[in-house]
């Protein structure tokens, strides 16, 4: 045996643990053999009997209550319960409780007027229906169009605007050009 | 009749609050050492005792192996301490470094004055020095040391696998040892 397996057996023999006694005679004859492992183990040992002279006065561990006979365990969370969760959770479960009554009895499962549609009724339904999600399609695609043309005239009137500022432009650098001709006769006239 | 944890736990199930009673008498003391030695504080350790039975009573039907009822107890004991010590940091350094005589934690001593002195230099020095140890290798040692469990019962109890628990047992020995050097 050599020291790295020493030490991994030295708790296991210091508390006594189930190991076989071949294993503890090879531990030991190491530990007579290494001084070091021998050191290790002895500090090991005087630790634990320091450690054994501390005690607990355990007859002070009384006023533990003992649950009331009889009553189930699992009925104990009632009496713990926190009761305004509990009371929300009684709450939501009757509501749902009179939804499903509700349907229940609309499909007349409870015995009261069972709603039948004949085929009749069902087909003006879905005309109806179609007919419904026609108009909406309608609306839907005029709305677009509306907003198609505003855009349109709105990008109309920027570029036209555009136009005209260019005009005006090029009507001032004109009559600048001419102006400055002028100048330029009348000098030459003048000379 | 002598009847076995899971025979009591069984019948506790089937609503028998007297069965439950006589698991907390077999196991109180125990939990009670248990947590006196982690808290350091006789009161404090009588509530936490006391929590955690409660808490085991509460949870019963939800113990999947009733064989493990012990570390499952302990496992609980030790939720309890340790949610108590977050909640008053103060309670566990100050209760093992306090050295006053009317502590429940109390060394044996022989009659003679000299050794009385001398060991109760010794057992304030182990109560500071286990209070200045690692929480992890503390509770390690506590389990080991006082409560006589396995190491894989350990190892079960922390959730941790079986060579951490015995990494955390030798070296908190180990630091143990050094500490109590330094204080003697």
């Amino acid at each position: 045996m050599n020291c790295d397996e020493s030490r991994e057996l030295m708790l296991d023999i210091l508390y006594g643990e189930e190991l076989n006694s071949r294993t503890c005679f090879q531990f030991f004859q190491h530990i007579d053999a290494c001084s070091e492992c021998s050191a290790d183990y002895g500090e090991l040992l005087q630790t634990r009997e320091v450690l054994q002279s501390w005690h607990v006065e355990d007859s002070q561990a009384t006023a533990v209550p003992e649950p009331v006979p009889g009553r189930s365990a699992r009925l104990r969370w009632i009496r713990e319960v926190q009761w305004w969760p509990a009371l929300t959770k009684v709450a939501a479960g009757f509501l749902i409780l009179v939804g499903l009554l509700s349907i229940l009895q609309n499909l007349g499962y409870l015995g009261g007027p069972r709603v039948s549609v004949s085929e009749q009724q069902l087909a003006d339904m879905v005309q109806d229906m179609i007919v419904a999600n026609q108009a909406e399609e309608r609306i839907m695609i005029g709305r677009a169009l509306i907003r198609w043309k505003d855009d349109a005239d709105l990008q109309r009137n920027q570029d036209m605007q555009e136009v005209y500022d260019y005009l005006v432009t090029l009507e001032e650098r004109y009559a600048n050009n001419l102006e400055e001709n002028n100048q330029y006769l009348r000098t030459l006239a003048t000379k | 009749m002598n009847r076995s944890d899971e025979q009591l736990l069984a019948l506790a199930l089937d609503g028998d609050g007297a069965c439950f009673g006589e698991l907390t008498q077999r196991w109180q003391r125990r939990i009670f050492a248990f947590v006196c030695r982690y808290v350091g504080n006789v009161e404090e350790a009588r509530d936490l005792t006391q929590d955690t039975f409660t808490k085991a009573y509460q949870n019963l039907d939800r113990l999947t192996d009733p064989s493990r009822f012990s570390s499952w107890l302990y496992k609980i004991a030790l939720n309890e301490c340790r949610m108590r010590f977050r909640r008053h940091r103060h309670i566990n350094q100050v209760a093992l470094e306090d050295t006053n005589e009317s502590e429940a934690i109390e060394i044996v001593a022989d009659s003679s004055p000299e050794r009385d002195l001398a060991e109760k230099e010794r057992a304030s020095a182990l109560r500071a020095a286990f209070g200045a140890l690692p929480e992890e290798q503390r509770v390690v040692i506590l389990m080991k040391e006082y409560q006589d469990l396995k190491f894989h019962e350990i190892s079960e109890i922390m959730n941790i696998p079986l060579s951490t628990v015995k990494s955390r047992m030798y070296l908190g020995l180990k630091t143990l040892k050094r500490l109590m050097e330094r204080r003697i």
